[in-house]
C-alpha cells in the first residue's frame, strides 16, 4: 500500500488541490498511484463528454443558446447578475461540471467563444452525463483524499477490519 | 458520410447516434475505477474489482431496460 508521506498537509489544501487538477489530492498525501488511476480515470471521462456531444455540452448559466447574455422579459440587466441562484438552478448540470476544476474553467471559455451550435437531443443528454458525472467522481476523490490526509491511523485501521 | 466529413472534435457532437446505447460501457467503467479506487485497499486489486462492478453496472442497467422494456409492452402495446 501507498502509505501517506505528507499527511500533516491541511485538509482544505488537500481538497483545494484535488479540484485543481483531479488526483492531486492524492498525490500530496503519498498515494501516488491511487492519484495517477483516479485523476486520469476522471480527466479522461470530461474530455470523453466534450468529445460525444462536443464542447457545447459546457451548458453555462447566464448565456443562451446561441451564446448571448439572458436577459429577463422586462429587465435589461443579465439574469446572472440580477438572479443568480434561480440562473444557476436552471442548469444544475454546471455545477457538477464546475468540480473538475480549471479544466471545466477553460471548457466554459471555449464553449463561450464557439460558433458551434449545441448538439441535439441524445447525444448532447450523453455529453453532459458525462462531464457532470466527471465532476460528481471528483468530489468523491477530494473528499476521500482530504478525509485520508486528516484521518491516516482511522483508515489503516479501517482498512485492518474489512481485510 | 457527409456527417464524418464535417465533423470537427470537440466542436461537433460525435456521430454515433447510432449507436449511443454503447456509451454505457466507458461510463461505467470510469464510475468503477474511480470508486474502486477509493475503497480498494490496495492498488493492485483495483483492476480486477473495478471489472467485476462494470459488469455488474452493464448487467443492472440491462436488467432495468428488460424490466422498462416488459411494463412497457404489458401495459401499452398488449393490452
Amino acid at each position: 500500500m501507498n502509505r501517506p508521506d505528507n499527511a500533516h498537509l491541511p485538509a482544505p489544501l488537500i481538497a483545494l488541490a484535488g479540484w485543481l487538477l483531479p488526483g492531486l489530492g492524492y498525490f500530496l498525501i503519498g498515494e501516488k498511484k491511487r492519484a495517477y488511476i483516479a485523476g486520469i480515470a476522471i480527466i479522461l471521462t470530461f474530455v470523453l463528454g466534450l468529445l460525444i456531444g462536443g464542447v457545447r455540452v459546457i451548458d453555462v448559466p447566464g448565456f443562451d443558446h446561441n451564446n448571448q447574455k439572458r436577459t429577463g422579459p422586462r429587465d435589461t440587466r443579465w439574469r446572472l447578475s440580477a438572479e443568480p441562484i434561480a440562473e444557476v438552478m436552471n442548469k444544475p448540470w454546471y455545477i457538477a461540471q464546475s468540480l473538475v476544476g480549471p479544466l471545466n474553467i477553460g471548457a466554459t471559455a471555449w464553449s463561450l467563444s464557439t460558433d458551434a451550435r449545441q448538439s441535439t437531443a441524445r447525444i448532447f443528454d450523453i455529453g453532459t452525463l458525462y462531464t457532470a458525472v466527471a465532476g460528481m467522481l471528483n468530489l468523491l476523490v477530494i473528499i476521500d483524499a482530504a478525509y485520508r490526509a486528516t484521518h491516516p491511523r482511522a483508515i489503516s485501521a479501517a482498512e485492518e477490519v474489512s481485510a | 458520410m457527409i456527417d464524418l466529413l464535417a465533423y470537427v472534435p470537440f466542436v461537433h457532437p460525435a456521430p454515433l447516434w447510432d449507436y449511443w446505447y454503447l456509451l454505457i460501457i466507458p461510463l461505467a467503467t470510469a464510475v468503477s475505477v474511480v470508486y474502486k479506487t477509493i475503497k480498494c485497499r490496495y492498488v493492485r486489486q483495483i483492476p480486477k474489482e473495478a471489472a467485476i462492478l462494470t459488469l455488474w453496472i452493464i448487467a443492472a442497467m440491462i436488467g432495468v431496460a428488460l424490466g422498462v422494456w416488459l411494463v412497457y409492452m404489458i401495459f401499452v402495446q398488449w393490452t
